[in-house]
């Protein structure tokens, strides 16, 4: 479950990144956009869901323990928990893009300044995947030790 | 494109947004007031099935009450909630960090 949730996560970030290329791009393609997004919306709920499952059953009892007693308590206490909340708002961001590129698709290709306020967003999503994604990098290492 | 569509897609976008700030001002109220924690937690079985859950209405609400109002979608006010949507995301990201740092190293 803990790499369906680490692999789901990691295309989800992907999506957003790649669709923030193909934005940033003069001529940008709607299909590849749409895709994308399609694929980051579907992976980010598909890692928010095999996460939940692990954090809730799992989590709690097994690891947050290892990790308090470990050399660093402070990676639950502040990369998990941060990590956690956060991770709850992705969904909403990648449906809502994804729900532009559906909906408004051919504006956002033809218009620039919602092309480029998509790709800002998309751009947004990734950073804050990738800070979510090294957090739960830091947890596994405290883990280990 | 018609303005309709345009419209929808805003629906969701200021849905996500309200989503956002609600689940960020439940995790730090949460940690700050922790009878509203096992609120969740009773109702839910866990906190952050809670938040999550209320995150998830709120967005539906959100954008329904959206989709109500009589205003006419365009293209310039879709790209302004977009780029809000944007900010509010990597705000309410560093409040939670921030939080959660402060409560761990900061805190007296």
């Amino acid at each position: 479950m803990l790499t369906a949730h680490v692999l789901a996560g990691l295309v989800g970030v992907a999506g957003f990144y790649a669709a923030w290329l193909y934005l940033s791009k003069k001529e940008s393609s709607l299909p590849a956009v749409r895709a994308w997004l399609a694929a980051a919306a579907a992976a980010i709920i598909g890692s928010w869901l095999t996460g939940g499952y692990y954090y809730v059953l799992y989590y709690g009892g097994a690891v947050k323990p290892v990790i308090k007693k470990s050399a660093f308590p402070w990676a639950h206490t502040v990369f998990t928990e941060a990590k956690e909340h956060v991770f709850l708002f992705l969904p909403f961001i990648a449906l809502a893009l994804f729900a532009v590129s559906f909906f408004a698709g051919p504006e956002m290709i033809k218009n620039e300044k919602l092309k480029r306020a998509v790709g800002f967003a998309a751009f947004a999503a990734t950073l804050v995947g990738v800070a979510v994604t090294l957090s739960g990098v830091i947890m596994s290492g405290a883990v280990r030790k | 494109m018609t303005n309709l569509n345009i419209k929808k897609a805003q629906n969701l976008v200021v849905g996500a947004s309200a989503a956002v700030l609600v689940v960020t001002a439940l995790t730090i109220v949460g940690e700050l007031a922790p009878p509203l924690k096992d609120f969740l937690k009773a109702t839910f079985s866990h906190h952050w099935i809670g938040k999550g859950a209320v995150g998830a209405l709120v967005f539906v609400v959100v954008a329904a009450v959206d989709a109500i109002i009589p205003v006419e979608g365009n293209s310039d006010s879709l790209a302004l909630d977009i780029y809000i949507l944007a900010w509010v995301t990597l705000a309410s990201f560093l409040a939670i960090y921030g939080f959660f740092i402060f409560e761990t190293f900061a805190k007296p």
